[in-house]
């Protein structure tokens, strides 16, 4: 399936800012499962040189400044996106300590980052405060794929989605108190239950087509970015899943960047001078279309 | 001094002065030799001009409870730690060999990460370590480790260890060059017959590497923490010995990726930082940061290769610990050698075989976690909840413990007040990269303590170090930064090169010297009242003669310094009667705004920012005025009779000290300070001031008729200006010649006249001013403050009719207010500098799609 993805997001300052730094992951990468055909960023006003870069899992970043007094910034990332029509079945997969055995045997990049995806990250400390919920669903010898899709299941059956409850600073344990929470906290949620029992796993920012109900128009920029998660097995690789919809990401979902939380991915962020009080906008929209976009082919 | 070491312990270490077959070492004996030929009270000297160079050095902020803390922690022992020729030279070889292997660790995890990837090195171990920086990787720079540094110590085996590697940037190369200047300038003649190895030559090798690296049009800075950091005073000395200048986060801004420091003429690039700050905390946009302080864009400036950083970011990662488990290794895979120097045996806990292991002999090891500065965990100390803590964070994060087997430190003599006792030593070495390897420096950093069973204090609570001797072979070659240096690197020139926040500290550097000054006059000159007239009791005010001078200048003392009510406001009357509690708090309260102590405390805290700009005797000044205003602050006089004649002499006798501090502060700032752009803020900063004190004495004492001799005398002392006087006019005191005198008379350099011609001349030489075609704001503002003064007629300002006075304060009213004019557009026009940035990561992108 093709798609666009258009992501708009617009900051206005209240007064004159006299520099602003931004630093944005929002361009896909090409996956095993999809592939980026064309991608592109405009900001508004012209910024210094914008440069374009892998950072340290692949992830394509771009990075800019304003260096002379603006009142707003405009920032369009346009692309194009063919996602695989085809949802590859689980396979089998090893249980924890083979899983980890495989691993450190393995030389190739894949591996080093589900090493580091073991490890405890910016927003996510391995800690025994959310035992609690890992009791409800312990792996035992289970194979990490399969674990992984139950806990998924779990969380979706078990947490309420409700949006405006957290921010990213939100600990871990509350949404676990509250059993609510947005897409983000059921992926970080997930990634602690999943490395405090030994599973390398990922997260992974995107976006999800989304369909109107039947008879009504789609709204423009009614889509947002979305998260989930990714398990590594040694044998197969990672696999995604999302707690969020309690569905392993199909072709409707499109993968922009991932890492070891929200920290390594965040979207967007900048530091701004000056400026007074910043409104933000974001739009984004995900339409299928078989031609380019035409920000691209202008 | 703590001295924690059991003879028994003691006979297990090995002794430094001694060879393998326990014969004196030839070196050492001949130093030893001579310090035991001292007697106490030689030793005591010594010891005493030792602490007053270091204090010179490294003000200690006594009366500034918040930077109290930033004196320098410890003290310099006068037994220098002495290293035969041929035990240097096995030391070094093996230092150098651990800069190289490091910098190609260095390389590869920040490039391919080859080593990680056959598990030469667990990447685990790389990954949890907070010195892992994943913004450089990949980052299109191979990087290079110009700077090494490890901590050695020698085991009771006699073989030398490395206790810890120091790579992200090294502390205590300043210290080391401090110990050197001054342990070399207390005994001279032990220095010279020793033949010892001079440490310039690792700063010159330095300024060349450094040099080397930097563009020619853009300067070399070290990036370090500002006063508040208790290393200040090390990085302001070693910057101003390298002649770098000394920056903070905010002097620097990212433009296009290029880095520029805020100067008062403009930016100016920089293409080499050499930093002394975490690499957390240099760039808010980076992952992982610790606040919004930093310099944005530094990192992406970095990557695009607008600025070198030494050392290269993510060189922190080189720290770690655990890499002692897999040095040996590494040794023979990259470099095809054996390890000449290792670490303690190191087990990493991310391996469960050796987490086993390790668990299992707990109580004879020492912990440690990987991303602590040099912290161990002694299980002999802990108690069964510390361990039980401990081993649960080993459980959860065993990729950030080691644990390591027990090493003891050698011991060397050490004076114990006038005996010489044995402590513990570990070396702080410094090496620097040269054109294909590393050179190391001859000595380091001696550092001591007391701790046995192999466990070590941290570097900020060690008791004390020592200068280290490399003894010489043969004779040593001088060398010096200034005369020797290699023709083929450019050193950079620091003038023209004012940050813009040491110039607005410059400034108030100068106001707070004049505001410290009048306070020191006005309170002069009312206990000089109270002391010479025998006319006061402890009633209050008798004699009638000297009440309404007394009366009048206890008023201009509170006009001038601020602190009102005092004797002004509301109940100032009944404080004119009996003003000694007030006058107490004038002298010895630091909270209160305007009172002396307060001023002096401004003084410091101005000088200590602009500090690598200050010459040593400025500095030793600066000491002088801060003992004095501690002893004001410590030792109060807490109750003041008015006829106590003993108490008021030793009021006065301290604030003539203070004064004659001042003085000798104003002269050397004018004799010993480059005149360029920095003096020149500060003496708009003293003049402006002195404008305002003068304008707003002559006003508060004038403005009553009480014309009496007794009066305007006082007033020409508060000024300076009776000799002057007498020479000029010989005549009986007439208030109209005395005004002429302090307000009109070009060449007193009191006066106001006088002030503001030296205003207007050296604002037209502040920078980007010298093309400027017509007078702009600043310009018109001192022309037309002089003119005023200059036309202004005494006959016409002061005479019997009433409405004459009136001109008097008119005038004075409307100069009073151009030191606050000024002062705002110079900052708006040179300060204006330090913006703190706001994060605009949007932190709540959170608003997916609905569930489906």
């Amino acid at each position: 399936m093709k798609l666009h993805v258009r992501h708009r997001t617009r900051y206005g300052y209240s007064s004159h800012a006299s520099q602003s730094h931004n630093f944005i992951t929002l361009q896909p990468r090409s996956t095993r499962n999809q592939s980026c055909l064309t991608t592109k960023v405009v900001v508004t006003p012209e910024p210094d040189t914008l440069v374009s870069e892998l950072d340290v899992y692949g992830n394509l970043s771009a990075r800019f400044s304003i260096s002379r007094r603006h009142e707003q910034c405009d920032i369009v990332v346009s692309s194009w996106v063919e996602t695989s029509d085809v949802l590859e079945p689980l396979p089998d997969s090893s249980g924890v300590l083979e899983n980890l055995k495989g691993l450190d045997a393995s030389e190739d990049e894949d591996a080093l980052m589900a090493i580091d995806c073991l490890l405890s990250s910016p927003f996510i400390e391995i800690t025994d405060k959310l035992d609690a919920l890992v009791d409800e669903i312990p792996i035992g010898d289970q194979g990490v794929l399969q674990y992984a899709e139950r806990l998924m299941t779990h969380i979706f059956e078990t947490f309420d989605y409700t949006s405006g409850f957290s921010t990213v600073v939100t600990p871990l344990s509350k949404i676990y108190k509250e059993r609510k929470g947005v897409c983000q906290d059921f992926a970080h949620l997930a990634i602690a239950v999943l490395r405090r029992q030994h599973v390398p796993v990922r997260y992974v920012s995107g976006y999800l087509e989304t369909i109107p109900p039947p008879g009504q128009k789609k709204l423009q920029g009614a889509d947002a970015s979305h998260a989930w998660f990714a398990v590594y097995d040694q044998q197969h690789g990672w696999y995604d899943f999302d707690p969020t919809n309690n569905k392993r990401p199909d072709a409707q979902y499109i993968t922009t960047a991932w890492g070891r939380d929200y920290a390594d991915v965040t979207p967007i962020k900048g530091v701004v001078y000056g400026g007074g009080t910043h409104s933000l906008n974001v739009e984004v929209d995900v339409t299928r279309s078989g031609s380019p976009p035409v920000a691209i082919t202008e | 001094m703590p001295n924690a070491i059991s003879t028994d312990d003691m006979a297990n270490l090995y002794d430094e002065t001694l060879a393998k077959d326990n014969t004196a070492l030839p070196n050492w004996q001949r130093v030893m030799d001579t310090l035991k030929g001292f007697h106490p009270p030689e030793i005591e000297r010594c010891q005493q001009n030792i602490s007053r160079q270091l204090r010179a050095n490294g003000i200690a902020y006594s009366s500034l409870s918040d930077a109290r803390h930033a004196s320098r922690p410890w003290n310099l022992d006068l037994a220098p730690f002495v290293v035969e020729p041929e035990d240097w030279e096995k030391i070094s070889r093996a230092l150098v060999q651990r800069a190289v292997l490091k910098q190609e660790i260095l390389r590869d995890i920040y490039t391919e990460q080859l080593l990680l990837k056959r598990r030469l090195i667990p990447p685990a171990m790389i990954f949890a370590h907070r010195g892992y920086l994943r913004d450089a990787v990949n980052s299109g720079n191979t990087p290079d480790l110009p700077m090494f540094s490890a901590d050695i110590s020698r085991a009771p085996s006699g073989n030398w260890y490395i206790v810890d590697d120091i790579c992200q940037y090294p502390e205590g190369i300043g210290y080391t060059l401090e110990n050197r200047l001054v342990l070399s300038r207390t005994m001279p003649r032990l220095f010279r017959v020793s033949r010892v190895e001079r440490i310039a030559t690792y700063f010159r090798q330095l300024q060349h590497t450094i040099g080397a690296l930097s563009e020619s049009d853009g300067r070399c800075v070290i990036l370090a923490y500002g006063p508040e950091h208790q290393h200040y005073f090390e990085y302001a000395f070693l910057a101003k010995y390298l002649g770098y200048t000394l920056v903070q986060a905010g002097d620097l801004t990212v433009r296009d990726n290029l880095v520029y420091l805020r100067t008062v003429a403009d930016l100016q690039r920089v293409s080499v930082i050499v930093r002394l700050i975490d690499d957390t905390r240099l760039d808010p946009m980076a992952v992982g940061q610790a606040g919004v302080r930093g310099i944005t864009g530094l990192f992406q400036a970095v990557r695009s290769g607008g600025v070198k950083i030494i050392n290269p970011l993510g060189s922190g990662v080189l720290d770690n610990p655990a890499l002692n488990a897999c040095m040996p290794e590494l040794c023979k895979h990259i470099l095809g050698e054996d390890l000449l120097m290792p670490g303690p045996p190191t087990y990493w806990l991310g391996r469960a075989d050796q987490r086993a292991h390790v668990l299992s002999r707990r109580d004879e090891l020492l912990f440690r976690n990987t991303d602590s500065l040099g912290q161990l965990f002694d299980p002999h100390l802990m108690s069964k909840k510390q361990l039980d803590d401990l081993e649960a964070q080993i459980a959860l994060h065993p990729e950030s413990y080691v644990a390591q087997e027990r090493l003891d430190r050698s011991l060397a003599p050490t004076f114990n007040r006038t005996t010489l006792v044995k402590q513990q030593v570990t070396v702080r070495s410094f090496l620097i990269q040269n054109d294909n390897s590393y050179s190391t420096m001859p000595g380091g950093l001696c550092l001591l303590d007391t701790s046995t069973n192999g466990r070590r204090p941290a570097f900020d609570s060690l008791i004390g170090s020592k200068d280290t001797w490399v003894i010489s072979e043969g004779p040593v070659k001088p060398v010096s930064l200034l005369t020797n240096a290699p023709d083929d690197v450019q050193f950079s020139v620091i003038d023209g090169e004012l940050p813009s926040r040491v110039a607005e500290n410059l400034f108030w550097m100068g106001r707070n010297a004049e505001r410290s000054e009048t306070c020191v006059r006005l309170l002069r000159s009312v206990f000089q009242t109270l002391q010479n007239e025998d006319a006061l009791t402890s009633d209050g005010v008798k004699s009638p003669d000297v009440a309404p001078a007394l009366s009048a200048i206890l008023r201009a003392t509170t006009q001038a310094t601020g602190t009102l009510p005092g004797f002004v406001g509301r109940g100032g009357g009944r404080r004119r009667q009996a003003p000694q509690r007030e006058l107490l708090s004038m002298l010895h309260d630091p909270a209160r705004v305007g009172t002396l102590p307060y001023s002096l405390t401004r003084l410091q805290i101005s000088a200590a920012a602009a500090r690598d700009r200050v010459s040593d005797e400025l500095l030793q000044v600066l000491n002088r005025l801060d003992d004095g205003c501690s002893d004001l602050i410590d030792n109060p006089t807490t109750k003041l009779q008015i006829d106590d004649i003993d108490a008021l002499k030793d009021i006065n006798e301290k604030l003539d000290d203070t004064l004659m501090s001042l003085s000798a502060f104003a002269g050397l700032a004018h004799e010993n300070f480059t005149h360029g752009d920095g003096w020149r803020f500060m003496m708009l900063g003293r003049r402006l001031e002195r404008v305002q004190h003068t304008c707003t004495v002559i006003n508060t004492i004038l403005a009553h008729e009480h014309d009496d001799v007794l009066l305007l005398e006082t007033l020409l002392k508060l000024f300076d200006s009776v000799m002057t006087y007498r020479s000029r006019y010989r005549s009986q005191i007439d208030v109209r010649l005395v005004l002429r005198l302090l307000l009109i008379d070009e060449f007193n350099p009191r006066s106001l006249a006088f002030q503001l011609k030296e205003i207007q001349a050296t604002i037209a030489l502040l920078p980007g001013r010298r093309s400027l075609s017509q007078a702009d704001a600043l310009s018109r503002l001192a022309i037309a403050s002089l003119s005023r003064v200059q036309l202004a007629d005494p006959e016409q300002l002061i005479s019997a009719r009433k409405d004459a006075r009136q001109n008097l304060t008119k005038l004075l009213n409307v100069l009073q207010n151009l030191p606050a004019q000024m002062a705002d557009i110079l900052s708006a026009t040179y300060f204006s500098h330090v913006q703190h940035g706001k994060q605009i990561s949007d932190l709540s992108p959170a608003v997916d799609s609905e569930p489906t």
